[in-house]
């Protein structure tokens, strides 16, 4: 295809221009040795939800063309087949490239994307007494509900199956107090979390932190880089004191 | 196998035109240009003066001398550190170097090797970088463990001619070029 110089394309049979140079497209820091990676070699790009687009190193490399050179002179000595690559990759650029088109497999940045928008339980805040509590005998907090999540995604073409695990849980007293937790708790007598109340009604929640890992068409699994959180639906209780009642021994 | 390309040793290049085809003996006087230069490379095999020179022709002797470098190596004691103070942040060099190095801790040793290096030409200058293109081959070669055994899964076929190149550094403070990139095939 050409543009003539009124704007209009031309289709032809005629065969396409030799190509003077070969592409790649290289994460920056696989370039940089001794994990001395300039931070301004990492970074993320602006994308569409439905596009790909990553900071990378675009290279080239000479291919030989019809008249035995190369585009920009560099010998080439015995001579070589057009089309043959010759000397160094080259550094041409450092930059954010959309590359849907390549559909490459999902970075663990895009699974994280996902995984912030996976459906995980938000876990419910179990409160030991039920009903009222009573001033001086400690409230038991613990949840029942699943702690490790299995989804399977289709991203691009790609089957992606991420493994989330509840690492943390953040107990909301209801009182000003926030208790964070690295296991879920338990009834009574394992109870393992408890908070003390003055008189009072209160609304307590419990607020989960998810990390997870993920493999991509049955790969090893990698760690997903970052966590998400869910809301678990509030609970509420009274808090009431204790009074002594004098009664009739004899009744 | 990466480790397998980049070990054995430099034959004479018949067809070479123009450079050197033998590195000088230790007993070359250095030119005016390299006096009482540090000497640079291992003790037993220095970087040899025509290769430190900011030239074309420089440049293509420093490369030709990495090659023989790997070579020395890959028939010593496997210690892949000189590599590593020519070169600069040259992610196929430190590949070779790491894989060296493992080979090393694990007691392997290399059989004989050939390797051809036939340059383009003289290399290519743009200030203080400069990029040489070459032909490399390299012949079978075999990996053998501490008991003499051959390691299949490390030795190679083979390469027949493979289209290479290298990027250089000038090194002014030490009158050297280094290594930054490399590309075999």
């Amino acid at each position: 295809m050409e543009m003539t110089a009124a704007g209009t394309w031309v289709a032809s049979n005629a065969p396409p221009v030799p190509q003077p140079y070969t592409w790649r497209l290289v994460p920056p820091c696989d370039t940089w040795t001794n994990n001395d990676c300039p931070e301004d070699m990492d970074r993320a790009c602006v994308a569409a939800p439905d596009r790909v687009v990553r900071f990378l190193t675009i290279q080239q490399r000479r291919l030989v063309l019809p008249d035995g050179t190369t585009a920009d002179g560099f010998v080439v000595d015995p001579p070589l087949p057009p089309g043959t690559a010759v000397g160094n990759w080259l550094t041409f650029n450092n930059s954010c490239i959309d590359v849907t088109a390549l559909n490459p497999a999902p970075s663990p940045d895009e699974v994280f994307r996902y995984f912030q928008r996976l459906p995980l339980p938000q876990l419910p805040t179990h409160q030991q007494p039920p009903g009222d509590a009573l001033v001086g005998l400690p409230v038991i907090f613990f949840t029942d509900g699943p702690t490790t999540q299995t989804h399977s995604l289709d991203i691009r073409g790609f089957t992606v199956d991420i493994v989330a695990t509840a690492d943390s849980f953040t107990w909301h007293t209801g009182d000003g107090a926030h208790l964070t937790t690295t296991d879920p708790g338990a009834p009574y007598p394992a109870h393992t979390i408890t908070h003390d109340y003055a008189s009072g009604t209160y609304s307590a929640s419990l607020t989960t932190t998810w990390s997870g890992t993920f493999t991509v068409d049955g790969s090893a699994a990698a760690a997903v880089p970052g966590t998400t959180t869910t809301e678990g639906p509030p609970v509420t209780f009274t808090v009431v004191e204790a009074h002594a009642v004098l009664t009739n021994p004899y009744d | 196998m990466a480790l397998a390309l980049t070990v054995g040793a430099v034959s004479g290049c018949s067809d070479e035109q123009q450079a050197s085809q033998t590195l000088p003996s230790a007993s070359t006087s250095p030119s005016s240009s390299a006096e009482a230069l540090p000497p640079l490379g291992p003790p037993d095999f220095p970087v040899p003066d025509e290769a430190r020179e900011r030239t074309p022709e420089g440049a293509l002797e420093f490369t030709r001398y990495y090659i023989s470098l790997l070579e020395h190596i890959g028939n010593g004691d496997l210690n892949p550190q000189p590599l590593l103070d020519l070169s600069l942040d040259c992610s196929y060099c430190n590949q070779v170097a790491s894989s060296l190095a493992e080979d090393r801790a694990a007691g392997y040793r290399y059989g004989d090797i050939s390797v051809s290096f036939h340059p383009y030409g003289p290399g290519l200058l743009n200030g203080n970088e400069a990029e040489v293109g070459f032909v490399y081959s390299q012949s079978a070669f075999t990996v053998y463990d501490g008991n003499g055994q051959v390691i299949e899964t490390q030795s190679a076929s083979a390469t027949g001619d493979l289209q290479s190149g290298a990027l250089l550094a000038w090194q002014a403070d030490l009158h050297v070029w280094r290594v930054t990139s490399m590309t075999i095939g």
